[in-house]
């Protein structure tokens, strides 16, 4: 327990006061002539030792009642309801601070935001605690451990200011243990800002147990103390990229095609304006929203040249400023090829001709190579590799791995025989085929309408994905993403993100054996968009999520493409260059889900260690992780003062009974009988 | 030089006497005295008062026998009258150590010698003998009931005299008194009875078994009933060296209680053996205290 005003901790030998006054009391007798002695003799005999215990019992109550007193006086405080009763200060506090992007909404009837907010109670908190313990701050953008010499000037400091990154609790309290056990802190409490956000806390992930024993099997005691910033918030609508295709057909000019996700907090059913700007020239456009969900595509003219360039769309400024941006980039024309990996004539074949490409000349197909060791060489100017037979394996794997990585397309087809026990690659292993019924073919179920490679045109026509005929499939094993699926769940088509690329995976073939892709309706545009999606690889730009930059392009020297800005690119979404590569920096998606985790939740996964959870907005004036328990003490003081009231004026021959009985003994008289 | 006879006066309040003045101080039970007077004697005499009817036998005074039953009856009877005789009256005094206790400027002592000297002055005013016995651990001064105006004088400079000291010896002086008193008489006890109870509840017997009229004014002060001190003391013992510290509020209540069974304890000792109790606190008005015990004497005398 801490106190407020702690200079007045030094009258608590006051308490003792009574004590001193009865023992002078006793000392400070006066004589008393007395005719009745007898009586006062036999009392003394009687009586002395219930009367002693009484007089004790009052003494202690009176000395307590100072005691409580003089601690009311200097204003205790403690964490909730005595929830750290009469604990000293902690040696050292970790302050792990939820900086993503949702923590900058801000709250309602306030002009704070929630990180805002989040700071000011902590530097409240922290304020008895002040040159009495190490203050340590653990962010969630770069999980670093920064000593704070001056907690009342945490809200200035740099590692608390706002960002566009996401939060993995998870793994910032796996950061706190380890500095921890490395720094062999003292007696350690944690206090956790955060609003919550389902998508951070990851509350089934399996990460909490371990690390919850790992606090446990820590030598000092640690304490949690969970600030809950989750109050209702302004009116936010978030806007997210959701697809950015480069157009050009050929000879006429390119052509950006934007999809993004707008969402509102509340729908209020009007329409948004927005500014969309390219290459810094800016022009306004106004978003029809209607309901609290929408997916806008739009067209941007890039005119007849070749240069690569940005853009981004912005909203007005509403509940959270941090997500009414998303950015993009686009690169030059370059050549790009397909590649067809095939033992198989037929549909090698068929493959090279659905992944071709116009030229002058005419339709010219790509170019089909037998599997071996050098058929993945020379891929400088490849952007997708068709893949036809059992699983890459070994050199050809991680060949196929690395072009996926740096934006290129991978596109699998099964054997057509089955193999042999392989590895997995990407996750997937081809497992047995299967035949559908006599005179029937596998149903097509769903498919992915909205993006991908299967998605409906940019003029809204579908793909006939529902009318191919599949009649002979492979079964999958896989933990990729279902893009199609038969109607009996079986995957069509698979998709594994690897990198800045793909890596999909068509479960049954282009022959008249297996399917009727040989026909092109689906193959042909689900090639030809692969390929586009894998001239990313080619490119000079790259898609990257806020606080999910490696390591080497950080160190590579990132700058805003906007002179003056002061972004940066471990925090900040935006526009970045680094020589001639571009990069749109974007929030992570996980910060678009709204879902908060509820405080029953979150309190099951801190097991078997201490920890509070503050959630409600308290009234103003008071901190929320530090409460005053002052009330305690005053209440225990005068509860001390009633007990001694009541001892001293309860049972017979007490001072109220004596004045009651006109002095005691009434005199007896009798009438001469 | 001091007027002993003025400072013997001051005893006397006229105020007090006046209103004394209109109730005599009367026997309950009939009384023996030298002369006739206005109390009941155990014999019978010739006063108006009609005490009984008897059968006639030879040798009786004609005068006396009742001719109307005669005339109703055909027997013969005698009527026969009260006696009426004089009150001989004595005055004991405690003068123990516990009687000079006060808790305001009246000791119980005093107060004593107040009730006393107003008495005396009433029993010999009214034509009866009052005496003085003052004890201590002994007799210490013993005065025989006479009355004349002059005894009177003699009593009250007794009382001018009396000092509080030593401890009790009353048990045994009224036992001494019993036997000493050959006629009946009124025993006026004036004691806060700070001693064994057993033994003055015997003496009072003893005194009624010679047929004394016993009356005990059981004089206390405020403060020795409420007991109301609020901090350790030293108490010290006025009739001995003894002295005890102690918290007052730890015994009160123990205190109380002791005293309140004494208290009841005397009192029923006093009534089973006819006493006339009274307690009385020295903060009462004499007058009414003595006033009163006028009244319910006669009261009792006029009911039997």
């Amino acid at each position: 327990m801490t106190f407020l005003q702690p200079l007045l901790l030094y009258a608590l030998p006051l308490a003792l006061l009574p004590v001193i006054i009865h023992l002078l009391n006793r000392l400070r007798h006066r004589t008393q002539a007395w005719g009745a002695m007898r009586f006062l003799v036999a009392a003394s005999r009687s009586s002395v030792n219930r009367a002693r215990l009484k007089q004790f019992l009052i003494l202690l109550l009176r000395t307590l009642a100072v005691l409580m007193l003089i601690l009311f006086l200097a204003r205790p405080l403690t964490g909730g309801w005595m929830g750290w009763a009469f604990a000293s200060a902690p040696d050292t506090v970790l302050i792990l601070l939820d900086r993503s992007a949702s923590m900058d909404t801000r709250l309602a009837g306030t002009s704070l935001t929630r990180r805002e907010q989040a700071l000011q109670r902590i530097q409240q908190a922290a304020e008895p605690y002040q040159g009495v313990s190490n203050f340590v701050l653990i962010e969630s953008a770069g999980a670093t451990a920064q000593s704070l010499a001056q907690i009342d000037r945490i809200a200035d400091h740099a590692l608390a200011s706002s960002t566009d990154t996401t939060t993995d609790m998870p793994s910032l309290l796996q950061r706190s243990v380890q500095w921890l056990s490395d720094n062999q802190a003292g007696t350690t409490e944690i206090w956790i800002a955060s609003d919550l956000q389902r998508s951070n806390w990851y509350p089934s992930d399996d990460r909490w147990q371990s690390t919850m024993q790992q606090f446990e099997a820590l030598p000092q005691t640690v304490r949690f103390r969970l600030l809950a910033v989750n109050e209702q918030t302004e009116v936010d609508t978030s806007l997210q990229l959701a697809d950015v295709a480069l157009l050009r057909k050929q000879g006429q000019e390119r052509s950006l095609r934007i999809t993004a996700d707008f969402t509102q907090s509340s729908g209020t059913g009007e329409n948004l304006n927005a500014i969309r700007t390219i290459n810094g020239l800016s022009s306004s456009v106004e978003i029809p929203m209607q309901g609290s969900a929408l997916r806008w595509q739009d067209l941007w003219s890039l005119g007849s040249g070749n240069e690569q360039g940005w853009g981004s769309l912005t909203l007005a400024a509403d509940g959270n400023l941090n997500n009414n941006a998303l950015y993009f980039v686009f690169g030059q024309d370059r050549p790009n090829q397909a590649l067809v990996i095939s033992d198989q004539a037929y549909d090698g074949s068929v493959l090279a001709l659905a992944s071709g490409q116009a030229t002058a000349s005419g339709w010219q197909a790509s170019e089909i190579r037998r599997p071996g060791p050098s058929a993945l060489s020379n891929l400088e100017e490849v952007s997708l590799i068709i893949w036809q037979g059992p699983l890459a394996q070994d050199q050809a794997a991680s060949t196929l791995q690395s072009f996926a990585s740096e934006g290129g397309v991978v596109l699998c087809f099964p054997p057509s025989k089955s193999q042999e026990q392989v590895t997995p690659f990407a996750g997937v292993r081809w497992v047995e085929s299967e035949m559908a019924s006599t005179d029937q073919s596998f149903a097509i179920g769903r498919w992915d309408q909205e993006t991908g490679l299967l998605s409906d045109t940019a003029e809204g026509f579908r793909l006939t994905v529902d009318q191919l005929e599949v009649i002979q499939r492979r079964r999958i094993q896989h933990t990729g993403k279902v893009i199609a699926a038969f109607a009996d769940g079986e995957p069509l088509l698979i998709q594994q993100i690897i990198g800045q690329g793909s890596i999909y995976f068509m479960t049954t073939l282009p022959h008249p054996n297996w399917s009727g892709l040989d026909q092109g309706t689906v193959l042909l545009p689900l090639i030809q968009r692969a390929r586009l999606q894998g001239a990313r690889r080619l490119e000079q730009t790259y898609f990257w999520t806020c606080g999910d930059v490696s390591q080497p392009e950080l160190e590579a020297g990132w700058l805003p493409v906007e002179e003056g800005s002061e972004k940066s690119i471990t925090e900040q979404a935006g526009v970045y260059r680094q020589g001639d590569r571009l990069a749109a920096v974007n929030i992570p998606s996980a910060e678009f889900l709204p879902e908060l985790a509820s405080g029953e939740e979150i309190q099951a996964l801190f097991k078997n260690v201490s920890m509070q959870l503050f959630e409600e907005t308290t009234t103003r004036g008071e901190t929320d992780l530090q409460s005053e328990v002052w009330r305690v003490f005053l209440g225990c003081m005068l509860a001390f003062l009633l007990i001694e009231s009541w001892l001293m004026i309860s049972g017979p021959g007490s001072t109220a009974h004596l004045a009651a009985s006109q002095g005691g003994l009434r005199p007896q008289t009798r009438s001469a009988a | 030089m001091d007027d002993p006879q003025a400072t013997s006066r001051s005893l006397i309040d006229p105020a007090i006497t006046a209103r004394m003045a209109v109730q005599p101080l009367v026997a309950r039970f009939p009384m023996e005295g030298t002369v006739s007077g206005m109390h009941r004697s155990p014999h019978r005499g010739s006063s108006v008062e009609f005490a009984e009817y008897r059968q006639y036998v030879p040798g009786d005074d004609l005068r006396r026998l009742d001719w109307r039953v005669l005339g109703r009856t055909d027997r013969y009877y005698l009527k026969e009258f009260e006696a009426e005789t004089n009150l001989r009256c004595y005055f004991v005094i405690d003068c123990s150590g516990s009687m000079k206790f006060s808790s305001h400027e009246v000791t119980k002592l005093d107060y004593a010698i107040k009730l006393i000297a107003h008495l005396a002055y009433q029993v010999i005013g009214q034509g009866d003998a009052a005496g003085l016995v003052s004890v201590g651990p002994r007799i210490i001064t013993e005065i025989p009931p006479k009355r004349s105006p002059s005894h009177l004088q003699l009593i009250l400079d007794q009382l001018q005299q009396v000092k509080a000291k030593g401890e009790t010896g009353l048990s045994d002086t009224l036992h001494e008194l019993a036997e000493k008193a050959k006629r009946r008489a009124l025993v006026l006890v004036f004691s806060d009875c700070f001693t064994d109870l057993e033994p003055l509840i015997n003496s009072f017997q003893h005194l009624r078994f010679q047929k004394h009229d016993v009356g005990l004014f059981h004089i206390l002060d405020p403060q020795e009933m409420s007991f109301d001190f609020d901090r350790p003391i030293r108490f010290a013992d006025l009739e001995s060296s003894f002295s005890m510290v102690t918290e007052p509020s730890m015994v009160r209540e123990a205190y109380l209680e002791q005293f309140r069974q004494f208290q009841s304890g005397l009192q029923k000792g006093c009534h089973e053996c006819n006493g006339d109790y009274r307690s009385v606190m020295t903060h009462q008005p004499a007058g009414q205290v003595l006033g009163d015990f006028l009244v319910d004497r006669a009261k009792a005398l006029s009911i039997r």
